[in-house]
């Protein structure tokens, strides 16, 4: 790991004091000065860590190392490891007896990759860095001006939060997926309300939608004093480009603003897509996916082609139902007839539980009423009612 | 007599066209007798239902293909039952448009239809409402689907076309033989309809096979041999007799 402290030296008290707290929080990390983790600094970038390399490989290693960069020996430096039998031959041992050679004649036996890392380390040629950036969350806290013992208050104060946390967002190009609002009481634990939203979003009306629906079915236990909002998650959002007939994206993200506040005022999960899935039991061959963000799939698997010949019921009782017996003659307001059939559906036999193998003829029948139903005989003579053709 | 028609003057015996768009219904017969020749959008449609399973979903299945295909978004809210996807992919529907949105409360039904409509992101939007339905709740999804670029429909049950309804298409839908359906416009801008029409509207995929013997089937379940598999019925597969193969050719019953 590399540091920049140049330019902050003065506010960590001089080097000293700056090597002293680094060692005390490696010590607080785990990490224990001098087993583990050694530290030495220099000029450079390069110059610093081949001394922190060095001081690393001794028979015991410093807590701190300082020495004089050209005394140290060449193996230290990275680029002249693949020559370091030419080098010895050579009688080349330090780093400065490398330095002190005619450079083309260096150039055309090490490459010119070993002169530009000794010009570096010497602060002869730039050594830029990637600077390391820190996985970014939005905090803000706001005290409210009065103590909140209804929503509104607190709808107001999280409205202001909003628009930092909006204009933060813009800046960066970000979007969220998840904000978390916390209503501080007077003593701890806090109250947590969460907002999940169905797609990465940074649109003011969106995040103050959801939250009075959040709000309005939020029960305040006890007054709010305080309000903070944490924002972890996120991921960066392209600047939708206006559009005069309307893109596909931006009805994506209309749409992800529906689903969210039908969620939040229904339930999570009472807003369902369909998902299609290749098995027989027709109980098992859909699946209403309910995760944020919907998900639906593209293909259509093998047994919708499949099912070309054979006929399926539009709506399906999830529980099939028993039916009412006329002798032998099941019965459903009165005694169906049999229109087709019969079709074998026979699967389910590997399942651990007996109760999920079906073995079932299915008939197509309609009832007085003329009503079209899709039922089904057991083995034993049982039938049951599983759909209606509407 | 001015041989131009005047968008604002309107004879009794004509129906009335809107400035509206409208979509097809696919079926001929009944577009004739629409206003605009189909479904008209920004209208609450009422669809009146003798009882469930007479066909009333495959009635609006070419136009909700037709929808879904395009690209545009179908809302299903408050099914009766599980919307079954093999079925609706059966019938061109692409799946993948639709969304189920499950709510038992009537107000939470409005809600639910007046942020969909907000939105803008629907073609379709249909609903199942209860016999016990107030009338203002009627009123006041007619006035979120003036909002509305797609189609609404609701289905309410068959007593309902006694009371009043502010929906400007009433269409009563009546049972009628496999695989026809009545339909009987009983609200429309023009004249009353006197007979319903009927139109066919079969489950998609080959004819239905027919049953061999009824009373067989009925009668004694054990004679019923199975033509997926062509053996008998197993009760167990442990209890299944392992046959060598020639003779298991003897032990297949012919259909």
């Amino acid at each position: 790991m590399l540091l920049e402290v140049q330019a902050s030296l003065r506010l960590w008290g001089g080097a000293t004091s700056l090597i002293n707290q680094l060692a005390h929080g490696w010590q607080t990390l785990g990490w224990i000065p001098p087993d583990t983790v050694t530290m030495a600094w220099g000029p450079t970038p390069k110059a610093a860590q081949w001394q922190a390399f060095y001081a690393s490989h001794q028979p015991t290693p410093p807590a701190f190392f300082e020495g004089d960069l050209p005394t140290l020996p060449i193996d230290i430096v990275a680029e002249a490891r693949p020559h370091l039998t030419l080098m010895q031959r050579m009688g080349l041992r330090k780093i400065q007896q490398l330095e002190a050679l005619p450079r083309q004649g260096a150039t055309r036996r090490f490459g010119k990759g070993l002169l530009l890392a000794l010009d570096q380390a010497f602060g002869r040629s730039p050594d830029p860095r990637q600077w390391m950036t820190i996985p970014e969350n939005f905090q803000a806290r706001l005290e409210l001006p009065a103590r909140a013992e209804n929503t509104v208050l607190i709808e107001q104060g999280a409205l202001r939060l909003f628009h930092q946390l909006v204009a933060w967002l813009a800046a960066r190009q970000s979007g969220i997926l998840r904000l978390d609002l916390h209503l501080i009481h007077d003593s701890p634990p806090d109250s947590l309300v969460p907002l999940q939203f169905a797609g990465l979003t940074r649109e003011l009306t969106r995040l103050t939608r959801l939250l009075s629906e959040r709000l309005a079915r939020f029960t305040l236990k006890r007054p709010v004093y305080e309000i903070a909002i944490h924002a972890n998650d996120i991921s960066a959002m392209p600047q939708l480009s206006q559009d005069f007939f309307g893109t596909q994206q931006q009805h994506q993200q209309e749409l992800d603003a529906l689903i969210e506040r039908l969620r939040a005022r229904l339930g999570p999960q009472q807003v369902q897509s369909v998902v299609l899935i290749d098995e027989h039991r027709p109980e098992k061959s859909i699946v209403f996916a309910t995760e944020p963000p919907l998900k639906t799939q593209a293909a259509t698997p093998a047994i919708i082609s499949a099912l070309g010949h054979s006929h399926r019921p539009s709506w399906l009782l999830p529980d099939p139902q028993p039916l009412s017996m006329h002798g032998h003659q099941p019965s459903y307001g009165g005694p169906l007839r049999l229109l087709a059939g019969p079709e074998r559906i026979e699967a389910g036999w590997w399942e651990s539980h007996a109760e999920q193998a079906a073995q079932r003829d299915y008939f197509i029948a309609s009832s007085a009423q003329e009503e079209l139903l899709w039922i089904f005989r057991t083995p034993d003579h049982r039938w049951f009612l599983h759909g209606v053709f509407a | 007599m001015n041989p131009l028609p005047h968008p604002a003057v309107w004879k009794g015996q004509a129906l009335q066209a809107s400035p509206l768009p409208s979509i097809s219904t696919s079926f001929r017969a009944l577009d004739r007798e629409l206003p605009n020749q189909g479904w008209p959008t920004s209208t609450l449609i009422e669809l009146l239902v003798k009882t469930m399973g007479i066909g009333e979903f495959r009635f609006i299945a070419p136009t909700l293909r037709q929808l879904t295909q395009a690209g545009k978004r179908v809302v299903l809210l408050a099914p009766p039952h599980l919307p079954y996807g093999p079925a609706l992919a059966a019938m061109g529907i692409d799946v993948s448009k639709l969304l189920i949105v499950q709510t038992d409360k009537p107000i939470d039904k409005l809600w639910a239809v007046e942020q969909s409509i907000k939105s803008n992101q629907f073609g379709t939007f249909i609903t199942w409402l209860d016999a016990g339905v107030k009338p203002e709740l009627i009123r006041r999804l007619q006035l979120a689907a003036t909002n509305a670029q797609g189609l609404v429909f609701v289905f309410r049950p068959f007593a309902a076309q006694e009371q009043a309804s502010p929906a400007p298409l009433r269409l009563l839908l009546l049972p009628r033989r496999y695989p026809d359906l009545a339909v009987q416009i009983i609200k429309r801008r023009g004249p009353v309809m006197s007979a319903p029409i009927d139109i066919a509207v079969p489950i998609p995929g080959s004819g239905l096979r027919p049953v061999d013997d009824h009373q067989a089937i009925i009668a004694s379940p054990s004679q019923v041999s199975s033509h997926a598999v062509d053996r008998l019925r197993p009760s167990s597969p442990l209890l299944r007799p392992v046959l060598p193969a020639t003779s298991r050719h003897g032990s297949t019953q012919p259909n």
